[in-house]
C-alpha cells in the first residue's frame, strides 16, 4: 500500500510541525505558492511502520534464497 | 529536505525539464503505469541509460548513497506533509529576515540587493571578508559563502543563510560575534 493511500487530510505531526505563524508578508503575493504541496499526511507512527515494512521487502543474500553460487 | 549540510556533501536536488528533453536527463526515471488487470504499478521507464547502452564503458551509475539521500528525504516529506513543509519555508524566511535586519544595523555591514528574498541574503563588509570568516569560524560559526571568488564585482560580499534549524539564540550569537569581530 502506498503512503499516499494511507493519507488523511489535515493530519499533522505536532512534534515536528508547530503550527506557529511566521511572517512572509514581505514576499510579494505573486511569488507565494497558493496551494499546499501534494504530500501524504500521515502520523509519525504510520511513517515509521511504512518505511520499516518497505525496508524488509528488500531482497538480500542474507535473508533469501538466491541463485548465487559461492566459488572458493 | 531532511538532508543536513555535511562539509559540502552528500546532498541532492530536483531536476525537471520539458518532455522533449527527457531523454537527455541523467539517471533513471520512474513512471506510473498499470498492468493488464488495471492495477497500478511503478516501473523504471526510459531505460536507455548510459549503464545499459554503453555497458562497461559507462562513466555514471546510481549508487547506494543517492538511494540513501532519497530515502531520507522521502521519509522527511512524509513526516512533515505539505503543511509542515510550508511552515519550514516560512520559518526559514522569517529567521533569515530577522538576521538580515539585525546585521544591517551594524556599522561596516551593508545589505545588498532589494529583490524579495527567501532564506538567503547578501551582505557587503567594509573589512576583508576572508579575515572575518576565519574569526567567525574560530567562534564555531560558519558565517556564509564568499561571493567575490565567483563574482569579482561583489567584493567582500558574503551570502548568508538562515533556516528553520536556527534558534533565536543562534541568530543573536551570530550578530554578537560579528559585532565583536568587526571591533564594535
Amino acid at each position: 500500500m502506498l503512503s499516499f493511500e494511507k493519507s488523511r487530510e489535515d493530519r499533522i505531526n505536532r512534534s515536528f510541525v508547530s503550527q506557529q505563524q511566521f511572517a512572509v508578508s514581505d514576499i510579494p503575493e505573486k511569488l507565494l505558492r497558493t496551494d499546499i504541496a501534494k504530500l501524504p499526511e500521515l502520523s509519525e507512527l504510520q511513517v515509521v511502520r511504512h518505511y520499516t515494512r518497505l525496508s524488509r521487502k528488500n531482497f538480500s543474500i542474507d535473508a533469501h534464497f538466491t541463485h548465487w553460487v559461492h566459488v572458493r | 529536505m531532511g538532508i543536513p549540510l555535511a562539509s559540502g556533501g552528500p546532498y541532492f536536488g530536483f531536476m525537471c525539464c520539458r518532455k522533449k528533453h527527457v531523454r537527455q536527463m541523467p539517471g533513471r526515471i520512474v513512471g506510473r503505469t498499470h498492468d493488464d488487470q488495471k492495477r497500478i504499478g511503478y516501473v523504471l521507464t526510459l531505460q536507455a541509460r548510459e549503464q545499459h547502452i554503453r555497458r562497461s564503458k559507462a562513466t555514471s551509475n546510481i549508487c547506494t548513497n543517492q538511494g540513501l539521500m532519497v530515502a531520507a528525504a522521502t521519509i522527511y516529506m512524509s513526516i512533515m506533509g505539505g503543511r509542515g513543509l510550508k511552515e519550514v519555508a516560512a520559518h526559514s524566511h522569517q529567521n533569515a529576515m530577522v538576521l538580515a535586519n539585525e546585521l544591517s544595523q551594524l556599522s561596516g555591514v551593508e545589505l545588498m540587493f532589494t529583490a524579495p528574498k527567501f532564506h538567503e541574503f547578501v551582505i557587503q563588509l567594509t573589512t576583508p571578508v576572508n579575515k572575518v570568516l576565519k574569526a567567525m569560524s574560530k567562534a564555531g560559526i560558519q558565517a556564509g559563502f564568499v561571493l567575490s571568488d565567483d563574482y569579482p564585482e561583489l567584493e567582500n560580499c558574503l551570502l548568508v543563510c538562515a533556516t528553520e534549524t536556527k534558534t533565536e539564540e543562534d541568530l543573536q550569537r551570530y550578530v554578537a560575534t560579528l559585532k565583536q569581530v568587526l571591533g564594535q
